[in-house]
């Protein structure tokens, strides 16, 4: 946070330049090229199977390109396990399925990065654990095991988990899909914070109230490829590109 | 709707009792008439046996029909009424819900009641407990009167002295009531036999015979000396009893049976804290990390108490010697040295070589041959050198010139050799270490008196002395020790061939794989075919001379399933070739095929072959249990750990691992169970296991055919130790599964 914050605000933290993915025949990803400044939020919208989880997963190497470059924090990925650990350290991530791990507590869940990854003490990694279990809201939590949590209380641990190893980057992976309606506003008010507090963000979701309140830049993607990338007040109430209009009138009107 | 409460009221008219019962015997009796047959014939049968059982055991007999009869009338009642209980519910919905079943269970029940009493009477009740052979169990008359006979009774050493009661003297008397015939004679003055029986009604409990020695001629100034014949007709547990020892460290070196003690106060003191101290609510980390390096270290502490070591090869006069031999043996007795010792020109004294002259005269060895034979002979010290030399280095460049994490490809090699220098002499060094520490282990010890041929002598050896493995390592002990090497050995091993087998690393390319193969099948062709053509006696040795096309399938196969992953290839083929082949297949090439296969002069000690053939084979079972965990985690989890920045060591030790094997524990421990009781197949290679020991029993001349009571002992030892398994998987299963509540 505070690393973020002290960046200078015009910085390029994350270049993605002609990115192409296949799974076999099936292309995934096509020319996609995005850059996004210190301090960015970016929502990425457009239908499934379009490759938004696909191109964001590819930022921290989950999934690998076949070709393209991707430069984060000037750190050019590649095969290179080294670059590969140091970029990961930087870009934490939050899944749809929360993906925490079951067999420890929810402060292990937290401190176990810190510790082992980042080489802090004890002390340090389980103070940092509860200041962000504070910060999302369930500190009392912190000796259950994720099994007894329920699910928005899981997702929040997830982000907590995430943000103790202090990235300066966030992905977020569909992070409200796999919960109830009324979970979901919970999850979103931790996201907002994070959102105004510095972060570069990039968020895949089908939120439009979050994307509309938050985003910087709103990109719309289809068929592996970006279609539009535009200002959410310009992209819900103007939006250029036909498939756009043809998605949010979907999306709106259902 | 409606219809099934006025079924409810009809059957409470009173006309439904006999609908009822016409109803029931229709279902149950005359549906067929097979089944009418069947009955028939059943209820004769049932009848039969109880009829039997009454005469046999009339009391618990009588007392288990009581409670059938009582149970059935029960049940038949609640049925009529239409009201259950929990336990006549049990009962119809369990036992009685047919005709057939309710015969069934008596019959069952009077069968395990039967078989129950049965295995009491031979184990117990008619069971001889004497652990003194019959041929050489004795009796010396101590006193005889009108009323009763007392007699020292035990066993005797028939080559020492025949008349000498010396194993297990016990007294006892038996009533004159009990003769089963008058005696003819004074008992103690003229030759008599006679015998006892304490329970003349059961004509299963045996009499206990007197026959006077005198009876034969060399023994005629002893008549009050008898050989006793006891007739049991239930189990011999002497057989067990005389030989528990011998079942349980088989040819152990009696006069090392110290060691087996140690072990098992060792594993006693370690066991008791481990109880508590590994539970949750124990805070001292510190006390669990001591616990944890002891139990580490308990293996080389067992190994060095079962095996010992080689005796040491330098002299030792008092303690400071000690030091100057392995001085010696380290760093200066070799090379150039070792060719004058072995002519005969170098003497030892006090561990110190010494030159030696003409006419006797004894010279030290100058320093400079020392230190030139130490540099060219001694890899140990060389290890201890390159350590200071290598690992100086490297802290210098460290310090001077800290790694940075983007460094050139030159820079990057050097520090990778120096790496391996560094880890290179480390290993000498430790090998250094490690043959000094052998050497004061062996220096050590210590004067004790000992039987040596009979005689009490005062000899001294060294405590560690060395322990051939091949000769005392037999009966229980031998079981343990397989089981539990086969037990540490495989499980990572097993680890590392599921790991290997579920592998995607970037394998060998397609091209390099198929270009390789190429090459050898033309240079095969071409050199090695025509020849073997030209050789070929008949058709099938002219196709095996084109072998070359072989070596090009197998690289498409290779590439086609692994993609050229060999850690992958390499896992695969071995868990399917082990599973593969029998146990008694992999023991029997361990024990007869691999010797062969050796380099002459290379010897490996039985006793080492079967244990690595065991720990290999159940590597590849295990491996198998430990990739079915892996499968069971789902790819979120690897994800998450890997977006975390986990190296993929960390990922498979903090996260895949702990969740994997958790899932697996119960089949784990059932393939362990299987493995404990696998190893009596060592029996059929030679080896002495409990099992040998108990098949050796039946040979010997005291016991012999004694079969049945060695093999009860064995399985109710068998099954302790897999119940003790099952409850320590039971609790382990229960203290892991914490999270998924």
């Amino acid at each position: 946070m505070t690393t973020a914050a002290t960046l200078t605000q015009m910085e390029d933290v994350i270049v993605a330049q002609n990115i192409n993915k296949w799974y076999g025949d099936f292309q995934a990803l096509r020319d996609v090229s995005l850059t996004v400044k210190s301090g960015e939020v970016i929502v990425i919208l457009g239908p499934s199977g379009s490759g938004k989880s696909t191109f964001i997963r590819t930022l921290n190497r989950l999934e690998e390109h076949q070709s393209g470059n991707i430069i984060i924090d000037g750190i050019t990925l590649s095969h290179d396990v080294r670059n590969i650990a140091e970029i990961r350290r930087d870009v934490g991530m939050v899944f749809q399925q929360f993906n925490l791990f079951p067999h420890l507590t929810v402060l292990e869940n937290v401190t176990l990065a810190p510790i082992h990854v980042r080489k802090w003490s004890r002390e340090r990694s389980e103070e940092v654990a509860m200041k962000w279990l504070t910060r999302v809201g369930i500190p009392e939590q912190a000796g259950k095991y994720p099994g007894q949590l329920s699910g928005g209380q899981q997702q929040r641990v997830a982000i907590a988990r995430t943000l103790a190893m202090e990235p300066n980057i966030l992905l977020f992976d569909e992070p409200t899909s796999a919960l109830d309606p009324e979970m979901i506003k919970e999850v979103l008010d931790v996201m907002r914070d994070l959102a105004r507090s510095g972060y570069t963000i990039l968020a895949v979701t089908h939120e439009m109230g979050f994307a509309r309140e938050v985003a910087d830049r709103v990109i719309f993607m289809d068929a592996g490829q970006i279609v539009e990338i535009n200002t959410p007040e310009d992209f819900f109430t103007n939006p250029k590109n036909d498939r756009t209009k043809l998605f949010l009138s979907q999306i709106l009107h259902h | 709707m409606t219809t099934i409460p006025q079924k409810q009221t009809q059957f409470n008219l009173p006309t439904d009792f006999r609908a009822q019962i016409n109803r029931f015997v229709t279902e149950q009796i005359t549906r067929s008439w097979l089944l009418t047959l069947w009955l028939i014939v059943l209820t004769f049968f049932t009848i039969n046996t109880i009829v039997g059982r009454v005469q046999e055991t009339p009391v618990s007999t009588i007392l288990v029909l009581i409670v059938w009869a009582s149970t059935v009338i029960l049940v038949a009642v609640n049925e009529l009424r239409h009201k259950h209980n929990a336990l006549s519910l049990w009962l119809k919905n369990n036992m009685y819900n047919t005709i057939t079943n309710i015969q069934i269970t008596l019959l069952i029940v009077l069968g395990i009641i039967a078989a129950v009493i049965g295995f009491y009477n031979y184990a117990w009740v008619n069971a001889s407990f004497l652990s003194v052979p019959a041929a050489k169990y004795r009796a010396e008359l101590i006193s005889a009167n009108s009323q009763e006979y007392c007699f020292t009774m035990g066993g005797v050493d028939l080559d020492v002295s025949p008349t000498t009661i010396i194993d297990q003297a016990k007294d006892q008397c038996f009533p004159a009531s009990q003769l089963t015939t008058p005696i003819e004679g004074v008992v103690g003055k003229v030759p008599t036999s006679f015998c006892f029986d304490d329970s003349p009604s059961d004509p299963e409990n045996g009499v206990t015979c007197f026959e006077s020695l005198a009876f034969n001629p060399d023994f005629s100034d002893h008549p009050g000396f008898f050989v006793v014949e006891r007739k049991f007709t239930g189990a011999n547990w002497g057989a067990v009893e005389a030989n528990m020892t011998t079942l349980m460290i088989f040819r152990f070196n009696r006069n090392e049976v110290w060691r087996i003690w140690a072990i098992i106060i060792l594993l006693g003191v370690l066991l008791v804290p481990t109880t508590f101290v590994y539970r949750e609510s124990f805070q001292n980390k510190r006390v669990r990390q001591i616990l944890t390096y002891l139990w580490l270290a308990s293996p080389i502490l067992i190994y060095l108490f079962l095996r010992g070591v080689d005796p040491v090869p330098f002299e030792v006069n008092g303690p400071g010697s000690v030091i100057s031999g392995i001085w010696s043996e380290t760093f200066a007795w070799t090379g150039p040295l070792q060719e004058l010792t072995d002519a005969g020109q170098i003497t030892v004294v006090n561990g110190r070589p010494f030159l030696r002259g003409d006419e006797g005269v004894l010279s030290p060895i100058s320093s400079g041959a020392r230190l030139r034979a130490t540099f060219t002979g001694n890899r140990a010290l060389l290890g201890v050198l390159g350590l200071i030399i290598f690992g100086g280095l490297t802290w210098f460049l460290n310090r001077r010139y800290p790694p940075k994490d983007r460094e050139g490809e030159l820079v990057r090699f050097g520090r990778a050799i120096l790496r391996i220098l560094l880890i290179v002499s480390a290993v000498l060094a430790f090998l250094a270490l490690l043959q000094v520490f052998t050497m004061i282990i062996g220096s050590l010890s210590y004067t004790r008196e000992l039987l040596v041929n009979q005689t009490p002598q005062q000899v001294t050896q060294p405590i560690f002395s060395s322990i051939d493995p091949d000769v005392n390592w037999g009966g229980f002990l031998l079981t343990l020790i397989i089981t539990i090497f086969a037990i540490v050995v495989s499980f990572p091993i097993g680890l590392i061939l599921a790991l290997g087998r579920r592998s995607k690393i970037r394998g060998i390319p397609a091209w390099l794989t198929y270009g390789a193969a190429l090459v050898i099948a033309i240079l095969g062709l071409v050199n090695s075919t025509p020849a073997l053509v030209e050789a070929a006696r008949n058709n099938f040795e002219l196709v095996l001379a084109y072998w070359p096309i072989l070596v090009l399938l197998i690289a498409y196969a290779f590439q086609r399933t692994f993609n050229g992953n060999v850690l992958a290839a390499f896992s695969t083929l071995y868990i399917e070739f082990v599973r593969g082949v029998p146990l008694i297949t992999v023991i029997f090439s361990a024990q007869i095929l691999f010797p062969i296969l050796l380099p002459p002069g290379l010897e490996i000690l039985n006793t080492w072959r079967v244990l690595w053939a065991y720990a290999f084979f159940a590597a590849a079972y295990l491996a198998e249990n430990v990739r079915g965990g892996l499968q069971a985690i789902p790819n979120g989890q690897y994800e998450a750990a890997d977006s975390l920045g986990f190296s993929a060591y960390q990922k498979y030790r903090l996260i895949i691992l702990p969740q994997a094997l958790r899932v697996v524990i119960p089949a784990i421990v059932g393939q362990f169970i299987g493995l404990f009781k696998d190893t009596t197949l060592v029996a059929i290679v030679g080896m002495f296991d409990i099992l040998g020991v108990a098949n050796a029993i039946a040979a010997q001349e005291d016991w012999l055919g004694v079969r049945r009571e060695p093999y009860i002992f064995l399985a109710l030892l068998y099954f302790v130790g897999s119940a003790l398994m099952t409850a320590y998987s039971r609790r382990l299963e229960k203290q892991t599964g914490l999270g998924e509540r």
